[in-house]
Protein backbone atom coordinates (compact mmCIF):
# COMPACT_ATOMS: atom_id res chain seq x y z
CA UNK A 1 0.00 0.00 0.00
CA UNK A 2 1.46 3.44 -1.09
CA UNK A 3 1.79 5.82 2.00
CA UNK A 4 -0.06 8.96 2.03
CA UNK A 5 1.88 12.23 1.62
CA UNK A 6 2.03 14.71 4.42
CA UNK A 7 2.54 18.61 4.84
CA UNK A 8 3.24 20.58 7.74
CA UNK A 9 1.22 23.36 8.14
CA UNK A 10 3.21 26.19 10.57
CA UNK A 11 0.87 28.88 12.04
CA UNK A 12 0.31 31.82 14.48
CA UNK A 13 -2.37 33.67 16.13
CA UNK A 14 -3.22 36.71 17.51
CA UNK A 15 -5.97 36.38 20.13
CA UNK A 16 -6.89 38.36 23.61
CA UNK A 17 -6.99 35.21 25.99
CA UNK A 18 -5.02 32.60 25.63
CA UNK A 19 -6.48 29.44 23.71
CA UNK A 20 -6.27 26.17 25.10
CA UNK A 21 -5.05 22.68 22.83
CA UNK A 22 -8.16 21.14 23.38
CA UNK A 23 -10.02 24.28 22.40
CA UNK A 24 -7.97 24.53 19.88
CA UNK A 25 -8.49 21.05 18.18
CA UNK A 26 -12.33 21.62 18.69
CA UNK A 27 -12.36 24.86 17.25
CA UNK A 28 -10.46 23.80 13.82
CA UNK A 29 -12.54 20.54 13.81
CA UNK A 30 -15.63 22.57 13.54
CA UNK A 31 -14.28 25.03 11.35
CA UNK A 32 -13.20 22.07 8.73
CA UNK A 33 -16.68 20.25 9.45
CA UNK A 34 -18.81 23.65 8.66
CA UNK A 35 -17.08 24.45 5.53
CA UNK A 36 -16.17 21.18 3.89
CA UNK A 37 -18.49 18.75 5.38
CA UNK A 38 -17.97 15.22 7.14
CA UNK A 39 -16.56 13.98 3.96
CA UNK A 40 -13.84 16.75 3.62
CA UNK A 41 -13.05 16.39 6.97
CA UNK A 42 -12.17 12.71 6.61
CA UNK A 43 -9.75 13.24 3.74
CA UNK A 44 -7.58 16.03 5.82
CA UNK A 45 -5.89 13.33 7.90
CA UNK A 46 -5.40 16.50 10.63
CA UNK A 47 -3.03 16.14 13.53
CA UNK A 48 -2.12 18.81 16.16
CA UNK A 49 2.26 18.38 16.30
CA UNK A 50 2.97 21.24 18.17
CA UNK A 51 0.97 23.58 19.94
CA UNK A 52 2.20 27.17 22.09
CA UNK A 53 -0.60 29.42 23.35
CA UNK A 54 2.21 31.09 25.02
CA UNK A 55 4.25 32.25 22.12
CA UNK A 56 0.65 31.82 19.83
CA UNK A 57 1.94 29.47 17.40
CA UNK A 58 1.76 25.73 16.26
CA UNK A 59 2.53 23.27 13.79
CA UNK A 60 -0.92 21.24 12.18
CA UNK A 61 0.07 17.62 9.91
CA UNK A 62 -2.58 17.36 6.96
CA UNK A 63 -2.10 15.44 4.09
CA UNK A 64 -1.08 17.01 0.56
CA UNK A 65 -4.35 16.77 -0.97
CA UNK A 66 -6.05 18.49 1.67
CA UNK A 67 -3.55 21.15 2.08
CA UNK A 68 -5.87 23.81 0.96
CA UNK A 69 -8.48 22.80 3.12
CA UNK A 70 -6.65 23.13 6.02
CA UNK A 71 -5.62 26.68 5.04
CA UNK A 72 -9.17 28.12 4.23
CA UNK A 73 -10.30 26.26 7.44
CA UNK A 74 -7.67 27.82 9.62
CA UNK A 75 -7.83 31.11 8.01
CA UNK A 76 -11.51 31.38 8.18
CA UNK A 77 -12.00 30.71 12.16
CA UNK A 78 -12.76 33.64 13.99
CA UNK A 79 -13.61 32.02 17.27
CA UNK A 80 -11.93 29.95 20.11
CA UNK A 81 -14.19 29.02 22.17
CA UNK A 82 -17.36 31.27 20.81
CA UNK A 83 -16.70 34.88 22.71
CA UNK A 84 -12.83 35.04 22.34
CA UNK A 85 -12.01 36.56 18.67
CA UNK A 86 -8.58 35.02 16.76
CA UNK A 87 -6.76 35.77 14.20
CA UNK A 88 -4.58 32.85 12.17
CA UNK A 89 -1.83 33.58 9.89
CA UNK A 90 -0.07 30.84 8.00
CA UNK A 91 3.37 30.91 8.60
CA UNK A 92 4.63 28.41 6.36
CA UNK A 93 4.18 24.93 4.82
CA UNK A 94 6.79 22.20 4.54
CA UNK A 95 7.41 18.56 3.51
CA UNK A 96 8.97 16.87 6.52
CA UNK A 97 8.44 18.19 10.24
CA UNK A 98 12.16 19.04 10.85
CA UNK A 99 12.23 21.48 8.00
CA UNK A 100 9.13 22.94 9.15
CA UNK A 101 10.64 23.99 12.76
CA UNK A 102 14.03 25.01 11.47
CA UNK A 103 12.43 27.31 9.04
CA UNK A 104 9.41 28.62 9.81
CA UNK A 105 8.41 27.20 13.66
CA UNK A 106 11.33 28.47 15.88
CA UNK A 107 12.03 31.92 13.75
CA UNK A 108 8.22 33.48 14.23
CA UNK B 1 10.43 40.52 -3.88
CA UNK B 2 6.45 40.57 -4.56
CA UNK B 3 4.73 44.08 -2.61
CA UNK B 4 1.26 43.18 -1.43
CA UNK B 5 -1.77 45.93 -0.60
CA UNK B 6 -5.29 46.38 0.83
CA UNK B 7 -7.12 49.31 -0.97
CA UNK B 8 -9.72 49.24 1.61
CA UNK B 9 -8.78 49.86 5.14
CA UNK B 10 -11.55 51.77 6.89
CA UNK B 11 -10.15 53.49 10.06
CA UNK B 12 -12.03 55.02 13.35
CA UNK B 13 -10.87 58.87 12.70
CA UNK B 14 -12.63 59.21 16.38
CA UNK B 15 -9.52 57.34 18.08
CA UNK B 16 -6.47 58.67 19.16
CA UNK B 17 -3.76 59.22 16.57
CA UNK B 18 -1.69 56.43 18.36
CA UNK B 19 -4.12 53.30 18.72
CA UNK B 20 -4.67 54.43 14.69
CA UNK B 21 -1.02 53.78 13.95
CA UNK B 22 -0.69 50.69 15.98
CA UNK B 23 -3.33 49.10 14.25
CA UNK B 24 -1.81 50.42 10.80
CA UNK B 25 1.74 48.93 11.84
CA UNK B 26 -0.16 45.92 12.41
CA UNK B 27 -1.13 45.47 9.00
CA UNK B 28 2.73 46.13 7.98
CA UNK B 29 4.04 43.32 10.39
CA UNK B 30 1.59 40.86 8.08
CA UNK B 31 3.63 41.57 4.74
CA UNK B 32 1.47 44.24 3.35
CA UNK B 33 3.01 47.19 1.94
CA UNK B 34 0.41 49.29 0.55
CA UNK B 35 -2.82 50.74 2.28
CA UNK B 36 -5.85 52.13 0.52
CA UNK B 37 -6.97 54.28 3.67
CA UNK B 38 -10.66 55.56 3.46
CA UNK B 39 -10.63 58.90 4.95
CA UNK B 40 -13.56 62.03 4.94
CA UNK B 41 -12.63 64.89 3.22
CA UNK B 42 -12.52 67.69 6.39
CA UNK B 43 -9.91 65.19 7.90
CA UNK B 44 -7.33 64.80 5.11
CA UNK B 45 -4.93 66.89 6.85
CA UNK B 46 -5.27 64.28 9.70
CA UNK B 47 -4.24 61.73 7.33
CA UNK B 48 -1.05 63.69 5.94
CA UNK B 49 0.24 63.73 9.29
CA UNK B 50 -0.53 60.14 9.54
CA UNK B 51 0.82 59.65 6.15
CA UNK B 52 4.29 61.27 7.26
CA UNK B 53 5.06 59.70 10.74
CA UNK B 54 4.59 55.83 9.38
CA UNK B 55 5.61 56.03 5.72
CA UNK B 56 8.68 54.54 4.93
CA UNK B 57 11.03 52.36 2.00
CA UNK B 58 8.77 49.46 3.39
CA UNK B 59 5.31 50.84 3.83
CA UNK B 60 3.31 53.29 2.24
CA UNK B 61 -0.06 54.81 2.62
CA UNK B 62 -2.76 56.46 -0.23
CA UNK B 63 -5.89 58.02 1.00
CA UNK B 64 -9.50 56.78 -0.78
CA UNK B 65 -12.66 57.79 -0.85
CA UNK B 66 -16.14 55.89 -1.41
CA UNK B 67 -18.74 56.94 -3.44
CA UNK B 68 -22.34 55.45 -3.63
CA UNK B 69 -23.25 56.41 -6.95
CA UNK B 70 -27.32 56.33 -7.88
CA UNK B 71 -27.34 58.10 -11.06
CA UNK B 72 -24.76 59.34 -13.90
CA UNK B 73 -25.69 63.21 -12.73
CA UNK B 74 -24.96 63.05 -9.16
CA UNK B 75 -21.74 61.12 -9.69
CA UNK B 76 -20.51 63.69 -12.55
CA UNK B 77 -20.98 67.04 -9.47
CA UNK B 78 -18.79 64.74 -6.98
CA UNK B 79 -15.83 63.93 -9.31
CA UNK B 80 -15.56 66.97 -10.43
CA UNK B 81 -14.06 68.30 -6.94
CA UNK B 82 -12.10 65.44 -5.74
CA UNK B 83 -10.04 63.67 -8.20
CA UNK B 84 -6.69 66.21 -7.11
CA UNK B 85 -7.95 65.70 -3.79
CA UNK B 86 -7.34 61.69 -3.25
CA UNK B 87 -4.86 59.21 -4.33
CA UNK B 88 -8.40 56.62 -4.94
CA UNK B 89 -11.98 56.79 -6.19
CA UNK B 90 -13.68 53.63 -5.66
CA UNK B 91 -17.53 53.83 -6.70
CA UNK B 92 -20.38 51.49 -5.76
CA UNK B 93 -22.84 51.47 -7.99
CA UNK B 94 -26.89 50.92 -7.86
CA UNK B 95 -27.68 51.34 -11.29
CA UNK B 96 -26.12 48.89 -14.49
CA UNK B 97 -26.04 52.61 -16.90
CA UNK B 98 -24.00 54.40 -13.88
CA UNK B 99 -21.96 51.57 -13.56
CA UNK B 100 -20.70 51.53 -17.27
CA UNK B 101 -20.33 55.30 -16.97
CA UNK B 102 -18.12 55.14 -14.43
CA UNK B 103 -16.06 52.25 -16.11
CA UNK B 104 -15.39 54.56 -18.83
CA UNK B 105 -15.35 57.34 -17.12
CA UNK B 106 -11.31 58.58 -16.70
CA UNK B 107 -11.08 59.42 -13.29
CA UNK B 108 -12.44 56.43 -10.91
CA UNK B 109 -9.99 54.11 -10.12
CA UNK B 110 -11.95 51.01 -8.51
CA UNK B 111 -15.51 49.91 -9.08
CA UNK B 112 -16.49 48.01 -6.03
CA UNK B 113 -18.64 44.50 -6.43
CA UNK B 114 -22.04 45.13 -4.13
CA UNK B 115 -25.10 43.11 -3.94
CA UNK B 116 -26.37 45.28 -7.31
CA UNK B 117 -23.36 43.94 -9.04
CA UNK B 118 -23.66 40.66 -7.91
CA UNK B 119 -26.96 40.02 -9.37
CA UNK B 120 -26.19 42.46 -12.65
CA UNK B 121 -22.70 42.36 -13.70
CA UNK B 122 -22.06 40.04 -16.49
CA UNK B 123 -19.52 39.30 -18.98
CA UNK B 124 -19.66 42.80 -20.73
CA UNK B 125 -19.12 44.60 -17.64
CA UNK B 126 -16.08 42.70 -17.26
CA UNK B 127 -14.54 43.30 -20.72
CA UNK B 128 -15.61 47.35 -19.89
CA UNK B 129 -13.33 46.83 -16.95
CA UNK B 130 -10.79 44.92 -18.57
CA UNK B 131 -10.88 47.59 -22.05
CA UNK B 132 -10.92 50.63 -19.80
CA UNK B 133 -8.11 49.73 -16.74
CA UNK B 134 -9.98 49.69 -14.25
CA UNK B 135 -10.26 46.92 -11.39
CA UNK B 136 -13.42 45.23 -9.65
CA UNK B 137 -13.19 45.02 -5.71
CA UNK B 138 -14.20 41.77 -4.05
CA UNK B 139 -14.98 42.26 -0.27
CA UNK B 140 -14.04 38.70 1.48
CA UNK B 141 -15.43 40.53 4.50
CA UNK B 142 -18.66 38.06 4.51
CA UNK B 143 -16.63 34.74 4.19
CA UNK B 144 -14.74 36.04 7.57
CA UNK B 145 -17.50 37.26 9.31
CA UNK B 146 -21.02 36.31 8.34
CA UNK B 147 -22.58 33.48 9.41
CA UNK B 148 -22.47 29.98 7.67
CA UNK B 149 -25.40 30.10 5.21
CA UNK B 150 -24.47 33.83 3.69
CA UNK B 151 -20.67 32.29 3.43
CA UNK B 152 -22.12 29.58 1.08
CA UNK B 153 -24.50 31.90 -0.81
CA UNK B 154 -21.28 34.04 -0.98
CA UNK B 155 -19.47 31.70 -2.87
CA UNK B 156 -22.64 30.86 -5.50
CA UNK B 157 -22.85 33.84 -6.38
CA UNK B 158 -19.45 35.64 -6.72
CA UNK B 159 -17.68 32.41 -8.29
CA UNK B 160 -19.75 33.20 -11.47
CA UNK B 161 -18.44 36.56 -11.66
CA UNK B 162 -14.91 35.66 -11.01
CA UNK B 163 -15.42 33.26 -13.78
CA UNK B 164 -16.74 36.64 -16.00
CA UNK B 165 -13.36 38.07 -14.96
CA UNK B 166 -10.64 35.67 -15.34
CA UNK B 167 -12.42 35.21 -18.92
CA UNK B 168 -12.45 38.92 -19.76
CA UNK B 169 -8.96 39.16 -17.99
CA UNK B 170 -9.74 42.58 -16.07
CA UNK B 171 -8.22 43.17 -12.77
CA UNK B 172 -9.65 42.83 -9.68
CA UNK B 173 -8.54 43.08 -5.97
CA UNK B 174 -9.37 41.60 -3.07
CA UNK B 175 -9.76 43.11 0.16
CA UNK B 176 -10.83 42.58 4.30
CA UNK B 177 -12.81 45.54 4.40
CA UNK B 178 -11.15 45.56 8.13
CA UNK B 179 -11.87 48.10 10.48
CA UNK B 180 -8.25 48.93 11.61
CA UNK B 181 -9.60 49.26 14.99
CA UNK B 182 -10.54 45.49 15.15
CA UNK B 183 -7.49 43.33 14.44
CA UNK B 184 -9.19 40.03 14.56
CA UNK B 185 -10.53 40.16 11.27
CA UNK B 186 -7.32 41.50 9.27
CA UNK B 187 -5.71 38.65 7.00
CA UNK B 188 -2.37 38.20 6.00
CA UNK B 189 -2.56 38.68 2.07
CA UNK B 190 -0.89 35.16 1.32
CA UNK B 191 -3.61 34.07 3.50
CA UNK B 192 -6.38 36.03 1.66
CA UNK B 193 -5.54 34.45 -1.31
CA UNK B 194 -5.65 31.52 -0.52
CA UNK B 195 -9.51 31.85 0.30
CA UNK B 196 -9.76 32.34 -3.33
CA UNK B 197 -9.54 28.79 -3.97
CA UNK B 198 -12.64 28.84 -3.07
CA UNK B 199 -13.69 31.03 -5.51
CA UNK B 200 -12.06 28.37 -7.92
CA UNK B 201 -9.58 31.42 -8.67
CA UNK B 202 -6.47 30.19 -9.93
CA UNK B 203 -3.26 30.14 -7.90
CA UNK B 204 -1.12 32.98 -10.17
CA UNK B 205 -4.15 35.02 -10.94
CA UNK B 206 -5.07 34.89 -6.84
CA UNK B 207 -1.54 36.21 -6.01
CA UNK B 208 -1.65 39.38 -8.89
CA UNK B 209 -5.13 40.15 -7.30
CA UNK B 210 -2.69 41.34 -3.68
CA UNK B 211 -0.37 42.36 -5.21
CA UNK B 212 0.52 43.40 -9.44
CA UNK B 213 -2.91 44.09 -9.69
CA UNK B 214 -3.53 46.64 -6.85
CA UNK B 215 -0.37 48.08 -8.08
CA UNK B 216 -0.84 49.02 -11.38
CA UNK B 217 -3.66 50.65 -10.11
CA UNK B 218 -2.71 52.82 -7.82
CA UNK B 219 0.62 54.19 -10.56
CA UNK B 220 -2.18 55.00 -12.59
CA UNK B 221 -4.32 57.02 -9.79
CA UNK B 222 -0.89 58.65 -9.08
CA UNK B 223 -0.40 59.49 -12.63
CA UNK B 224 -4.06 61.17 -13.07
CA UNK B 225 -3.79 63.03 -9.84
CA UNK B 226 -0.10 64.50 -10.55
CA UNK B 227 -0.73 67.98 -13.16
CA UNK B 228 1.73 67.56 -15.40
CA UNK B 229 0.50 64.25 -16.92
CA UNK B 230 -1.93 65.17 -19.61
CA UNK B 231 -2.70 61.94 -20.43
CA UNK B 232 -1.52 58.40 -20.80
CA UNK B 233 1.33 59.09 -23.02
CA UNK B 234 1.39 62.90 -22.78
CA UNK B 235 3.54 64.74 -19.71
CA UNK B 236 4.65 67.96 -18.96
CA UNK B 237 8.34 68.56 -19.17
CA UNK B 238 8.76 72.28 -19.61
CA UNK B 239 6.30 75.30 -18.40
CA UNK B 240 8.14 77.94 -18.99
CA UNK B 241 6.07 79.63 -20.77
CA UNK B 242 3.30 79.76 -18.07
CA UNK B 243 5.71 81.94 -16.28
CA UNK B 244 6.66 84.56 -19.02
CA UNK B 245 10.09 83.87 -18.81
Amino acid sequence: MKLEKHRFVVFKFYSENTILKDNFIKGIWGSIYKIFGYKGASETGLWLIEFDNVNKKGIIRCSVKSLNYIKIALILTTYIPKDNPVMFQIVGVSGTIKKAKEKFYNKC
Amino acid sequence: MLRYYDLNVEIDINNDFNSIAKNLLFYKDLGYYGLGIVYPLNKIKEFNDLRRSLEDDKFKLYSRINIKAKNIQGLKSILKNIRTKYDLIAIECFDINTAHWAIQDSRPDIIVLNDFGINNYGYSTAKLLSNNNKALELSLKSLIRDPYWRKSKFLRVNSKIMQHIIKAKSYFIITTNSKAGHIYYIRAPRDLMTLLYLLDVPENIAKKSVSEFPEKIILQALDKKNPNIISKNIRVINNRGNNGE
